[in-house]
């Protein structure tokens, strides 16, 4: 195989610096914490470097790290991991949000809280689309979904998140 | 708000932190090695023993790349703390510009580079031999100016100058060519898809298929060639690719008596010219290569100008300056390029060098090169100089304080711009100012120049952050701070890049989506919740002020002059929260005191490359056609828009385009060009040439039967 070089003086720090944002944004948008979503970041980076796998080109290495990375976010979520946050809390701590990620205005908070909201396969559609502007095609074929079930889920999950932040859900004060 | 807004602006905080990131190193850095390295079965001439040494030097290498990540931090708060780049920090503006620094050997440049990398040596020797290039390296001597060889031969009759009646490339500067990957002259159809330069004659419905060759080559089995862009100029295709070799070199251990193999890797951006003469027939005529990997081209008459990108990955070596300067090739040969052609910025963060090249397309041959270590992300060419923008980020730690039970450690983050002004006159290159100023730009229609001065537009959007720590409890709590306010500025800079002209502080909280420059008028679409288009008067440089400011729902990406008192926008709608489907736009510039917006019409996509690729975009207002590629229903189709001020937009045709039945190809990469009375549509699977009457279909020609994306691609190899 001729890509041996590759791997090795550049393929953990290029895969780091080209998606490092793109896993952690997935990490965070599929997890309860942020907590969890620094788990996973390490796991997906880790695993990569342990494997190095091999791809014939990017499209393929970006979407193993999706796929990776959405693997082991259930794997955390499903795990009893995610309650060890609760239990560290005590009364000077401070406030349970803080676990989550703070976004720069309340609306982000909102409109993340109702992106988390959303059921899974909603979800990372939307994740995919808006956050890592990934077209149709190419959230079809990371997926290994149909093209036509993409655009539903697209439509459906943003008719869901229309209705969520409609509803005014998330306005606490 | 819209949900892109809103979107782009959370995706831009979900970023790992440093301190999440130096986790992640540290844990990387203890791990073992993959437990069987690939390396091993591929270099079997290595003994068991050199084996465990390649081994561990896996994890060496690993450590050594992550290391630089770390240091450029510092020495970007090293710089900050100094003053150098906030001469002022609560000053509104930040900018400096100054000369850009000459070295005078490559010991000087050496000096630079080690202090950039100083983490790095030691760790690992010079990993470079005299072949670690690719390519047979020759002395260190400056290249000197190459014979004009085929002058004699080379294509003098240019064709179709008398069939002007088609439309080209959708470029930012008339006169000025970009690179895409379908071209025409009105007669012929230069396609570069999957490697391949497919050639059609265009002849309406018997449109043919004329010869289609393997352009993207290379040598040995250990390197990859993917032909990105094509130029055509006259007779001659210049096909424009990044090659990736990798592969063994020698290093000196712990030990020096014992040499052992490391892995190193060499990125050439490349440039390879064919005959065209014969479009059944093209003949390939030479190739040049540069270090580095590709940023951006220009082609004017017949001067093409390569720009790249190159990142030292490998350990440099004082007394090779093969390992640290930048190298240029033609066909086999490469050569150190000389230290006159060397430039360095002075706020250099990165050993990240510009290579610009310019070629003369006609002669076939090298004119000029420079490089400055800086880099090169947005490249702004005009009639007389070449812009080369980078992003650079900053991060600031302030003293750490007491509040309550936590320790506050403030950061503050910066997102600066480092401009580079290389004077170009028929291809000689003249680095001739630089400057660094705070605010992001957005692409190249952030920059026009005009009148001798470079006006641009910027955002500038802090990302400062305070961390609590209570290290009784372990609790470490972040919050964003107060001040990340986004606002966004027009700056007009003379030709040593000094700041002539400013208005700052516009429309804040907002960032900007598209801008676009008309002689003395600029426009800047910034959006949050409503779409404010301002028109700026910019006939004085000194004082440009704001003349129009027109808000209206959903936001414009991309801004196009479309004849008389008129501009074009494309952009999204927008409801709520929600950004929802595409939109036209036609504005009415012509008192740019009241620019209004004469008609908007929604397009029934959801997204289309036009969005964010001008090349993508079809526009010929003398027929007063637009058309693009979008993704609406389950197939790609090509919409074919008229305008005029009477009807306003109306929808001529959705064509449908073929697609490959195995594969869903999509609509990125889909090109369309009118010539004569019809218009062909290029996507990655098929050309379709339909009627400009009626929209009929007359033919559909292969072009991949597969989606290139999951195409298996074949090194071509030359034997």
């Amino acid at each position: 195989m001729n890509t041996v070089a590759r791997s090795i003086t550049r393929d953990t720090s290029e895969a780091l610096s080209r998606y490092k944002s793109m896993v952690y944004g997935i990490a965070l948008t599929h997890t309860k914490n942020r907590n969890d979503a620094e788990d996973v970041f390490q796991e997906v980076f880790l695993a990569y470097h342990r494997k190095q796998p091999q791809f014939d080109d990017e499209e393929r290495r970006k979407a193993w790290l999706i796929v990776t990375t959405l693997n082991c976010a259930k794997q955390v979520y499903s795990s009893s991991w995610s309650q060890k946050v609760v239990l560290l809390h005590d009364a000077d701590s401070p406030e349970p949000e803080d676990a989550h990620f703070p976004f720069r205005t309340d609306e982000q908070d909102e409109v993340f809280q109702a992106l988390q909201d959303l059921p899974d396969h909603y979800r990372i559609v939307l994740h995919l689309f808006y956050f890592e502007d990934l077209s149709i095609a190419q959230i079809s074929a990371t997926l290994n979904i149909e093209p036509g079930t993409v655009k539903t889920q697209l439509s459906r999950g943003r008719a869901q998140m229309r209705d969520l932040l409609k509803e005014g859900a998330y306005f606490n004060d | 708000m819209t949900d892109k807004d809103i979107f782009e602006d959370m995706k831009e905080q979900m970023k790992p932190s440093p301190q999440t990131l130096s986790r992640l190193m540290t844990a990387l850095e203890a791990e073992e090695a993959a437990p069987d390295p690939p390396v091993s079965s591929v270099h079997t001439s290595a003994t068991g023993r050199n084996r465990d040494r390649i081994r561990r030097l896996y994890g060496l290498v690993a450590a050594a790349v992550f290391v630089v990540l770390i240091i450029s931090e510092a020495f970007l708060i090293g710089n900050i703390l100094s003053g150098v780049l906030h001469p002022d920090p609560g000053a509104e503006l930040v900018a400096q510009a100054g000369e850009v620094q000459a070295p005078g050997d490559y010991d000087e440049l050496y000096a630079t580079i080690d202090e950039l990398t100083s983490s790095r040596k030691g760790i690992l020797g010079s990993v470079f031999s005299s072949d670690a290039s690719g390519a047979a390296v020759e002395d260190t001597a400056a290249l000197a100016p190459l014979a004009t060889q085929e002058t004699a031969d080379s294509p003098s009759s240019y064709k179709a100058a008398a069939e002007g009646d088609y439309t080209e490339t959708n470029v930012q500067v008339e006169g000025i060519d970009e690179g895409d990957i379908v071209k025409t002259d009105g007669s012929y159809l230069y396609v570069l898809s999957n490697n391949e330069l497919i050639i059609f004659k265009a002849d309406g419905g018997s449109t043919k298929e004329l010869s289609r060759i393997l352009v993207a080559a290379v040598s040995d089995e250990n390197s990859w060639h993917n032909a990105s862009e094509l130029y055509l100029s006259g007779d001659t295709v210049v096909i424009i690719g990044n090659e990736y070799r990798s592969g063994f070199a020698t290093d000196w251990g712990e030990d020096v008596s014992e040499k052992m193999l490391v892995p190193y890797e060499q990125d050439w951006t490349t440039a390879a010219f064919f005959d065209v003469s014969d479009p059944a027939n093209p003949v390939f005529l030479r190739s040049f290569g540069q270090s580095g990997s590709y940023s951006s081209s220009r082609l004017e008459g017949d001067v093409l100008y390569l720009i790249s990108r190159y990142w030292l990955s490998n350990s440099v070596d004082k007394n090779e300056p093969v390992s640290f300067v930048p190298l240029l090739r033609e066909g086999d040969s490469a050569k150190v390029m000389a230290i006159d052609d060397i430039r360095i910025m002075p706020s250099v963060q990165e050993v990240n060098y510009a290579v610009v090249s310019s070629l003369n397309v006609k002669s076939v041959e090298r004119i000029d090169q420079k490089s400055v270590l800086g880099s090169a992300d947005t490249v702004y060419m005009s009639y007389n100089n070449l812009y080369l923008g980078s992003t650079v980020y900053s991060e600031e730690v302030k003293e750490p304080y007491q509040e309550s039970v936590y320790t506050v450690e403030e950061h503050i983050g910066r997102q600066m711009t480092q401009l580079i002004r290389i004077g170009v006159d028929l291809g000689t290159l003249d680095v001739a100012a630089q400057c660094t100023i705070e605010g992001s730009l957005l692409n190249q229609f952030s920059l026009d120049e005009y009148e001798g001065n470079l006006r641009l537009v910027m955002t500038r959007s802090n990302n400062s952050y305070k961390i609590l720590k209570d290290a009784s409890h372990d609790v470490e709590v972040w919050q964003p701070l107060e001040d990340n306010l986004t606002t966004n500025a027009l700056y007009v800079l003379n030709p040593a890049l000094e700041i002539i002209g400013s208005i700052t502080g516009l429309a804040k909280d907002e960032q900007i989506y598209s801008a676009r420059f008309a002689g003395p008028t600029g426009y800047m679409v910034t959006y949050r919740q409503m779409d404010p288009l301002f028109a700026i008067d910019l006939s004085n440089p000194a004082a440009p002020k704001v003349t129009s400011e027109l808000k209206i729902p959903g936001f414009s990406t991309y801004l196009h002059p479309f004849g008389e008192g008129r501009l074009l926008g494309l952009g999204y709608n927008a409801d709520g929260a929600i950004r929802e489907n595409m939109k036209l736009s036609m504005f009415d510039i012509s008192d740019p005191f009241d620019v209004t917006e004469l008609v908007a019409m929604g397009v029934d996509a959801t997204y289309s490359e036009a969005l964010d690729n001008h090349k993508a975009v079809l526009v010929d207002t003398g027929r007063t056609i637009i058309g693009f590629a979008g993704e609406a229903s389950s197939s790609p189709v090509y919409f074919v828009y008229s305008y005029d001020d009477e009807a306003g937009f109306v929808l001529l045709s959705t064509l449908e385009l073929s697609s490959s039945e195995e594969y869903y190809s999509g609509s990125y990469g889909t090109r369309g060009f009118v010539i004569g009375e019809n218009l062909y549509v290029c996507s990655n699977a098929s050309l379709d040439v339909f009627g400009l009457e009626g929209f009929e279909k007359k033919v559909s020609l292969k072009i991949q039967d597969n989606n290139p994306l999951y195409a298996e691609t074949t090194p071509y190899r030359i034997e």
